[in-house]
């Protein structure tokens, strides 16, 4: 094959690769879901990039999300991810939303970790917020609220 | 009309560049990952913990589905092959960044990421500084990135391999040099404005009305204690002046395409906004970092800076082939 036509193709298999590439990322970077295609990230590594998107005003408070575990002494006992064995991220983006939503079969693995590693049963996740607030004399913490609180069914 | 629109493809993807611009990205980039996948303790320590997860918490980015669909499309990889993966990665990293069997290195180190990434980010939470990252692999692995500044090319110029190139170019440029940095700079631009879209579409001007970035600031400085973060976050005029400014770096970060002096001031930018969210925030984007490397023209500014340097200097051996 001469290397004219070797020079074509390359450049044909590049082109494809590089209007692939670019058409995924312009697909996840704005979510355009079209028939299977869900949205990101489905199709990681091309992502939408919409951290930090909400807006925020004044007097709005900073909540600190805490779980409490509750043992079936009914003993409260604070829950950080190291306890679980999980990364922080994990622990607030699965478990917290899965105490939000009521969502029990999305807590039942992490209740899972936490009976098998201290071997005591766990019979409720409650989210606390524990909120902060901005004055002219700095961060003033505010009363803790309940968030959430999630109960699992007695086996 | 075809043809024009071919010939112009072809002219702006496939014009002839510095190999010597793609060399630096690579090691700059390859360079970056390599270092994101230390200390080996924590990274195989995570790997091991994330690797005993129950099961209801695997959830399998669709791309890793097709990594491990020579074993079973619904195969959860252990320990013991995460483990070889990730020293496969540290291995191919290392030949990568110094340019031995460069392009193999490339795409082993590319699909040993992309592997290792995935599977961290199949557990129901998917983060966002790794993406771009993978794709800029896999187009250095499929561009000519070890031609220069490389074990590849020294042992090409000393050995008795013949240095001519197809197509007739020299050993110093190539068709193929330019297109993984372009790509590079399509993708993040597509990112950026992303990031600028999504903030406009949900919040609007109210983005930048100083609060907004304060919470976040103050968020981040309150959940890893750091106290710059907590000073940052009470400086509202301050916090004010950068969420405007964030907003409209982001959103006119594409203009380099178009433009590309204008990496001169995005590249210098975003290379601080990166290092404010990282020491006030603990928000690492040095990836992100890394890939302002492909929007430098690193050899015509070694040129210039070569000119300045004056009469001296300008003994040595200069590239004779036209600046991009």
């Amino acid at each position: 094959m001469s290397s004219r036509l070797t020079g074509r193709l390359q450049i044909l298999a590049v082109s494809v690769a590089i209007l692939v590439a670019v058409t995924l990322q312009g697909i996840a970077a704005f979510a355009i879901t079209v028939g299977p295609i869900e949205r990101p990230p489905f199709l990681w590594p091309f992502l939408d990039y919409p951290m930090y998107e909400q807006p925020r005003y004044a007097g709005e408070p900073i909540v600190r999300q805490v779980v409490v575990g509750v043992l079936a002494d009914s003993t409260d006992i604070v829950l950080a991810p190291a306890d679980l064995g999980v990364t922080f991220w994990q622990f607030q983006n699965i478990l917290n939303r899965a105490i939000l939503r009521d969502d029990q079969a999305g807590a039942e693995a992490y209740r899972g970790i936490y009976e098998e590693r201290y071997g005591r049963s766990l019979v409720a996740f409650r989210l606390e917020g524990h909120p902060l607030v901005m004055t002219e004399d700095g961060l003033v913490a505010g009363s803790p609220v309940v968030l959430g609180s999630l109960g699992f069914d007695p086996e | 009309m075809i043809e024009r629109l071919q010939r112009g493809w072809t002219r702006y993807w496939f014009a002839p560049a510095p190999v010597v611009d793609l060399a630096v990205a690579r090691i700059v980039i390859v360079g970056v990952q390599l270092y994101i996948l230390f200390p080996a303790q924590a990274a195989l320590g995570r790997l091991r913990a994330d690797s005993v997860l129950p099961g209801e918490l695997y959830d399998p980015l669709p791309i890793l589905h097709l990594l491990v669909a020579p074993l079973g499309w619904t195969y959860r990889p252990g320990f013991e092959v995460l483990e070889l993966v990730y020293w496969v990665a540290v291995g191919t990293g290392v030949t990568a960044l110094i340019g031995l069997f460069t392009n193999l290195s490339l795409l082993v180190f590319a699909w040993s990421n992309i592997f290792l990434a995935a599977f961290k980010w199949s557990f129901g939470d998917v983060h966002h500084q790794n993406g771009l990252i993978m794709i800029a692999l896999v187009a250095l692995a499929l561009g000519p990135a070890g031609r220069s500044l490389s074990v590849d090319s020294w042992r090409a110029r000393f050995g008795a391999r013949n240095v001519d190139q197809p197509g007739g170019e020299d050993q110093h440029t190539s068709r193929f040099a330019l297109w993984p940095l372009l790509l590079i700079r399509y993708v993040m631009a597509l990112a950026y404005f992303s990031a600028a879209y999504r903030k406009m579409s949900v919040a609007g001007v109210d983005w930048m009305n100083g609060y907004t970035l304060q919470h976040y600031v103050l968020q981040d400085a309150v959940r890893w204690d750091i106290p710059l973060g907590l000073w940052l976050g009470q400086q509202f005029w301050l916090i004010q002046a950068l969420s405007v400014l964030t907003v409209v770096w982001e959103g006119t970060f594409f203009l380099v395409l178009i433009f590309p002096r204008l990496a001169w001031f995005y590249v210098p930018v975003g290379l601080g906004f990166h290092t404010m969210t990282w020491i006030a925030m603990r928000a690492g984007f040095f990836q992100f970092m890394a890939l302002y490397a492909a929007l430098v023209p690193w050899r015509a500014t070694w040129l210039w800076w070569l000119n300045r340097r004056g009469p001296g200097l300008q003994s040595l051996p200069v590239d004779p082939t036209p600046q991009t």
